[in-house]
């Protein structure tokens, strides 16, 4: 925390806002920041740069599912919006694996593999690509698109309309999943096959104190103000094996906001068979997971939105209600036995007597 | 039946500008040899009322894809031609002009615009614009779709089987529910947002029959009457475009009124010329009943041609091709989008 900040020490506020003050202090040295970045970047076009997208996909990929990649980027390419960059994050891909990816980027024709990034990243868990693209996005927003999953064709135009109205809060649009399993097809090229229709399982809107209690967003369907990350210094933990993505959403929303668009924009893939991280990653790993993201949240303060106090209120009275009924329920069930045990007593005491 | 369709086999590929398999690992193959049969390729597609860069984004991916396919020594000549039944013209001749600058760039030896001047329909625009061509292949390619840059490469594969009339790309992210061979890629009919058609089937049945089939469901009576001729009709996965459509919340398919119109009309049409009148008819009835008024009045225009004896003449009284299956489909389906 800087001097000027040092009244708040020790207390909530403090403990609030001490991560973020020491971010900037890092940032800035021990310069006070009194003039706020705005939200809208300069147009880098101005400095002799490439023009700032609005969008910075962030897509990770082992390189071992052609198939579905080529998918993804073929929905990015035929979006509504060409207003984004995509950084293609291969993560311990081999050399051959590079070469392939090369290869397929180029094939989409310059208009769009010059906005797609390849990008090496070597180590680490599955935030390690996540951190790496952050660090190299250029857009106002950022987007997490893995390579397995598939957008419509108003995702990035979508994200883009509600930029304004987020004042830099994080924009969420409805997930929708699709169960799917690994296949050849026709041709012996390793493919996959759809086996359920597309279903919409989680709200329309976002809930902070639901999230709180489990991830109800998956990550292809939520944009991230880059200055989310530049100004809080906010970054995926590598420490986590899975739900990297539920606690930054966390720490996000719970600073910036959200807003939602109320559009199905993003089909997210289940995997009922194959290599993906429900399968990857132990029972006993997502556990610890949400375990770890849970004890992080609640180590510190929460800032939680307005009208959170009657949603506490009531899930508290609620609480008190299901106690006052379990107490009223086990009581009359050992009505009968306290009336024997009272009948015994006095059956004793005159035997006594 | 035997395809006039004169198809190079895998080991006898020869002529100008075949430089043997391509190196790519991405790009399909034929046991070293790439199948060669897209000698010259007409691409069309049928506007109605385009949203702003729908034309440009539609050139432009096909584009690519001509220019991957010549990049592969796979495709002759080609020719794309693109039909308007809006109102008023879509492009003005400058756009045009740009268009066929960055089209010819790509490989596109000759791009065409055609304002009809009436709503002809999918059928009738394409049947239109079939008129002055002669290639060896068709790609019938909707304008609401961005094609994969393989596209044309992945589609050609099955063409070497001289039996096969015509292939379907994969729809994403959408992908159609109908069920396919897991082998061969056979299935029931294809669907023309992107199919590509050898000029055999068209020389043999005559086009699609505009005169039934206004928007939807011509390609479902296309396929089959294909099929009737002796042609084999595959769906290719590898082959992949992207298809603009959109989930409701509730995650089913956004539908127009012109979807639920015509997919009203075709379910009764189909019925009638593939030998089920009683399914006609009993469609009809439910329609005249419907809650929808557009059902209503899609069940009394049908009556009326019956009245009329406009109606098309029956094929397939045996159900050789024909399906109609209990939940309205005409094929069998891995899942639906309506449950």
């Amino acid at each position: 925390m800087t001097e000027h900040d040092d009244r708040w020490e020790g207390t909530p506020l403090g403990d609030l806002l001490g991560p973020i003050c020491a971010h900037r202090d890092e940032e800035v040295g021990t310069e006070r920041v009194d003039d706020a970045e705005p939200f809208r970047e300069v147009n880098s076009e101005s400095k002799g740069e490439p023009p700032t997208p609005f969008l910075s996909v962030l897509m990770r990929t082992q390189g071992r599912r052609l198939a579905t990649i080529h998918e993804s980027l073929l929905a990015m390419a035929a979006q509504t919006s060409q207003n984004f960059e995509v950084l293609l994050l291969a993560h311990g891909v081999p050399r051959q694996g590079f070469d392939d990816l090369h290869e397929l980027v180029d094939s989409f024709g310059l208009e769009f593999s010059g906005r797609v990034r390849i990008i090496a990243v070597e180590g680490g868990g599955r935030s390690r690509p996540l951190n790496v693209g952050i660090d190299e996005a250029r857009g106002e927003y950022i987007a997490i698109l893995d390579d397995d999953d598939v957008v419509f064709g108003h995702w990035v135009a979508t994200f883009e309309h509600h930029a304004i109205d987020a004042h830099g809060g994080v924009i969420r649009c409805v997930p929708a999943e699709q169960s799917v399993r690994p296949t050849t097809w026709p041709g012996g090229e390793a493919g996959y096959e759809i086996t359920s229709r597309p279903r919409c399982p989680w709200p329309v809107r976002f809930d902070l104190l639901d999230h709180l209690y489990e991830n109800r967003t998956p990550p292809c369907s939520f944009a991230l103000a880059r200055r989310s990350f530049n100004d809080l210094g906010i970054r995926f933990d590598e420490s986590l094996p899975v739900l990297e993505d539920w606690d930054v959403l966390l720490r996000v929303a719970m600073l910036e906001g959200v807003l939602d668009t109320g559009e199905v924009t993003a089909l997210w893939r289940k995997w009922d068979t194959g290599d993906s991280s429900t399968f990857v990653h132990s029972s006993k790993e997502w556990r610890q997971a949400r375990k770890a993201v849970i004890s992080k949240l609640d180590s510190r303060p929460l800032l939680l939105p307005a009208h959170s106090l009657v949603r506490l209120q009531a899930l508290v009275a609620s609480q008190d209600r299901f106690q006052r009924r379990k107490k009223l329920v086990i009581r009359r069930l050992s009505t009968p036995m306290r009336v024997a045990r009272r009948l015994r007593r006095r059956f004793l005491s005159r035997v006594d007597s | 039946m035997v395809s006039a369709c004169e198809l190079p086999p895998c080991d006898d590929v020869t002529g100008p500008g075949w430089s043997g398999a391509p190196t790519s690992s991405s790009f399909p193959d034929c046991d070293g040899h790439f199948v060669g049969s897209l000698a010259s390729l007409r691409i069309q597609t049928v506007l109605f009322e385009p949203r702003d860069g729908d034309i440009q984004r539609l050139v432009r991916g096909l584009g690519n894809a001509v220019r991957v396919a010549k990049r592969h020594d796979q495709l002759g000549p080609v020719s794309f031609a693109i039909g308007d039944c809006s109102g008023d013209p879509s492009l003005t001749p400058e756009v045009f002009g740009a268009l066929e600058r960055s089209a010819h760039d790509d490989g596109v030896d000759h791009l065409s615009f055609e304002h009809f001047g009436s709503n002809l329909g999918s059928a009738g625009g394409h049947n239109r614009l079939l008129e002055n061509s002669d290639e060896t292949a068709v790609l019938t390619f909707n304008p609401d779709a961005y094609p994969s840059p393989d596209l044309l490469l992945q589609l050609a594969v099955p063409l070497v089987d001289k039996e096969v009339g015509i292939v379907e790309a994969k729809q994403i992210p959408l992908e159609h529910p109908k069920d396919f061979d897991r082998t061969s890629g056979e299935t029931s009919w294809a669907s023309t947002a992107a199919a590509l058609i050898r000029r055999s089937v068209i020389e043999a049945i005559g086009g699609f029959d505009a005169d039934a089939f206004f928007l939807y469901c011509d390609d479902v009576d296309f396929s089959w009457r294909a099929r009737l001729a002796g042609f084999r009709v595959t769906h290719q996965p590898s082959a992949r475009i992207f298809h603009d459509k959109r989930l409701t919340t509730e995650g089913t398919m956004v539908v127009s009124d012109a979807e639920i119109y015509y997919a009203a009309e075709a379910a009764m049409m189909l019925a009638w010329k593939y030998s089920h009148p009683e399914l006609a008819m009993r469609l009809m009835r439910g329609f005249s009943s419907s809650p929808l008024a557009l059902h209503r009045r899609v069940a009394s225009r049908f009556r009326a041609r019956m009245d009329e004896e406009t109606l098309p003449h029956r094929l397939d009284p045996d159900g050789h091709v024909a399906e109609f299956h209990p939940d309205g489909n005409y094929a069998r389906h891995r899942f639906s989008y309506n449950d």
